[in-house]
């Protein structure tokens, strides 16, 4: 009995096994390119693109890295593209949290059709709005501002979709209750619904800030100030600096990229919790 | 306080949960309303509270119209049916919430907090989330969390269906009690005739949105206005038999089912005239179901012959479950009644507990 049922054990790890097997060359698939770009990063200019190539740093080189930090105003364009990420990460998850609680907890004519045409604003890609952005924004004034970076990405139909998922998930009788005890739709999102989705809105606010932190297309069309400028921009105009020294321009890679890892291995337990179903039990 | 419906109703797209509910809850009573499932109960119960608007109709809280007023204008509290906890707040917490929105001062909230919570005696898990709970525990919560409002009325919706057999029956002792030492009007909601007839100081019965009777909970059991009470009202439910009104010789009459004629009161018979009923049902309760052999003849309604299918024993009584031509009835007999399934035994239908229905729209006689 016990023998059968330790054989029967073992051979379930043997079927575990191919699973395991897969995740783990996948892992290596998607791990590679960024392991090769920190060991080239670290690598003298002279090992760079040798054959065969180099898979561990022998002699790293910390001044590429130096290099990238000075050959362009890399820490000003860090804190730009932080304020902007910051705002930008602020502003959705509140305008969306917002919107959220309206569509999930009020009560008003044709809520479910106005939901689903704000939801369709999704489906239109972004390059199609970026000429009458722009136009705006010019208008505005707002070139080379903090605003010109930021404003155009405050709301989402993307965050609202999302938290207002999450919102239609929690019992309906939270909101009775509330109502009994007479607290308000603002107080209710505040001191019922905030604190049950936690998880929900960590995620919202990673994809919000890793969306902004990447932006590429959109602060180079708004700024021209090298002051103005944010950290991917930055990088492209580093590669053009260092057209010789490659691995400086590696370098300068893995730095913009520092922050995103740092916010994600922040975020990890509640991103793992956000997208785990059932997540408000008791 | 006193509630009153008025001609209240409730339209849901084609569905008519409510339909011209008029109901006067007396100041301090304990009102039950009965019904199955979909009946239309909760609805009265969100009308009244104000978390949904009715369709037509009025509801009056302290003799004021409140039918316009939101929920937390009109001070009642309710306690749902899955509790309503809010799960990410200590028990202390959920039960000072609704107190936190009045100002008063956190010094009176905290005493009123834990002399509520020593009442329903779950002052030993105030620190505790709802989650570490049970089901009793989390309970008793939402209930303190109604009582600390001090609201003029309490509504609620199923309380006790979420508990197991032996906490529901304490729980029902506790919340009479409760409100014996309160003394503030009660609005409950309950599909549960056990809980209705030991709670209620009176029942309004529900079905498909209309109210079916008012009344004492004897008066209920003894007198249901029309067929549906009376199937509804009492287990074992009671047996009916359809037949036509005959009149017999001396001014006496009698329902004239096949194999089975009641032979009715001279009272009875009379009004059965009077109403001048073609045919009618015979209701009988399984408690006037008796051996025959214990029984007198001159004192039954009716005897006859009947095989015994069923015997379910509860330890203080018996519910028989009897075939006789074809017809299935159930009996309620005392416990150590000689009887065994398989054997033809005769019974007999006690006199004067005959209830007489009009077959068509279920009405009561008399
Ligand atoms: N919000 C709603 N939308 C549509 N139909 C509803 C709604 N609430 C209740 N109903 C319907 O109204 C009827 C009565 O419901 P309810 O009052 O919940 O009954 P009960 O509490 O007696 O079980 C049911 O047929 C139910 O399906
Ligand atoms: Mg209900």
């Amino acid at each position: 009995m016990t023998r059968q049922s330790a054989g029967r054990a073992a051979l379930r790890l043997l079927g575990w096994l191919p699973l395991y097997a897969l995740l783990a060359a996948s892992a290596a698939v998607v791990m590679f390119p960024l392991y090769m770009t920190v060991v080239d990063s670290l690598q003298p200019i002279a090992k760079f693109l040798t054959f065969p190539p180099d898979f561990w740093p022998h002699t790293p080189v910390w001044s590429n890295y130096r290099a990238a930090m000075t050959s362009i105003p890399m820490p000003r364009y860090m804190a730009n593209s932080l304020i902007m990420a910051t705002v930008i990460t602020v502003g959705e998850v509140v305008t969306a949290a917002l919107a959220a609680y309206a569509f999930s907890f009020m009560r008003f004519p044709f809520r479910t059709p106005l939901f689903f045409l704000f939801l369709s604003t999704m489906m239109v890609p972004w390059e199609i709005s970026i000429i009458p952005n722009f136009q705006t924004i010019q208008r505005l004034n707002w070139l080379d501002t903090y605003q010109g970076l930021t404003v155009p990405f405050l709301a989402t139909a993307f965050g609202t979709f999302l938290l207002r998922q999450h919102f239609m998930s929690l019992p309906r009788e939270l909101k009775d209750a509330a109502d009994i005890d007479g607290y308000g739709d603002l107080r209710f999102l505040l001191s019922v619904v905030v604190p049950l989705s936690r998880a929900a809105l960590a995620t919202l606010a990673v994809f919000a800030f890793l969306q902004a932190w990447n932006q590429y297309l959109w602060p180079l069309l708004v700024t021209n100030d090298p002051n103005m400028r944010t950290v991917q921009i930055g990088i492209a105009s580093l590669q053009s600096e260092e057209v010789q020294r490659t691995n400086v321009v590696l370098a300068g890679t893995i730095l913009a990229l520092l922050p995103m890892l740092a916010l994600v291995i922040a975020f990890q337990r509640f991103l793992v919790r956000g997208l785990t179903a059932g997540a408000l039990k008791g | 306080m006193s509630v009153r419906f008025d001609h209240v109703s409730k339209r849901f797209g084609d569905v008519e949960a409510l339909v011209d509910f008029t109901l006067d809850v007396a100041d301090g009573e304990f009102m039950v309303l009965l019904g199955p499932s979909g009946c239309g109960k909760t609805t009265a119960l969100r009308i009244l509270a104000g978390l949904e608007e009715p369709t037509a109709g009025a509801v009056t809280i302290a003799g004021r119209d409140v039918t316009d007023l939101p929920p937390r204008q009109r001070d009642v509290a309710m306690v749902f049916q899955n509790y309503a906890l809010y799960p990410h707040m200590s028990v202390y917490d959920n039960i000072a919430f609704g107190l936190r929105m009045r100002r008063i001062p956190r010094r009176e909230i905290d005493r009123t907090v834990r002399e509520a919570a020593a009442t329903l005696a779950i002052a030993d898990v105030l620190a505790r989330k709802p989650g570490a709970l049970s089901g009793g525990q989390r309970q008793r919560v939402a209930l303190a969390r109604a009582m600390v409002r001090r609201p003029r009325a309490f509504l609620m919706d199923e309380p006790l269906s979420n508990l197991d057999a032996k906490l529901r029956a304490q729980t029902r002792v506790e919340l009479i009690r409760l409100h014996r030492q309160l003394q503030t009007t009660v609005v409950y909601v309950t599909h549960d005739q056990v809980e209705a007839m030991t709670m209620g100081h009176r029942i309004a019965v529900l079905e498909r949105g209309r109210l079916q009777q008012v009344g004492e909970p004897r008066e209920i059991y003894e007198r249901p206005a029309n067929l549906f009470v009376a199937e509804f009202i009492g287990s074992p439910s009671m047996s009916f038999f359809r037949g036509p009104l005959r009149q017999t010789d001396g001014g006496g009459a009698v329902v004239d089912v096949p194999h089975l004629p009641f032979a009715l009161d001279p009272a009875q018979a009379a009004a059965a005239r009077g109403a001048g009923w073609a045919e009618v049902v015979v209701g009988v309760r399984p408690e006037h179901i008796v051996l025959a052999e214990d029984f007198g003849e001159r004192y039954a309604a009716a005897t006859f012959e009947a095989d015994i299918d069923v015997v379910e024993s509860l330890g203080n009584e018996l519910h028989v479950s009897l075939i006789s031509q074809g017809r299935g009835m159930v009996a309620r007999l005392p416990a150590g009644a000689p009887v065994a399934a398989g054997e033809a035994r005769r019974f007999a239908v006690a006199r004067g507990h005959l209830l007489l229905f009009e077959p068509e729209h279920g009405t009561r006689l008399g």
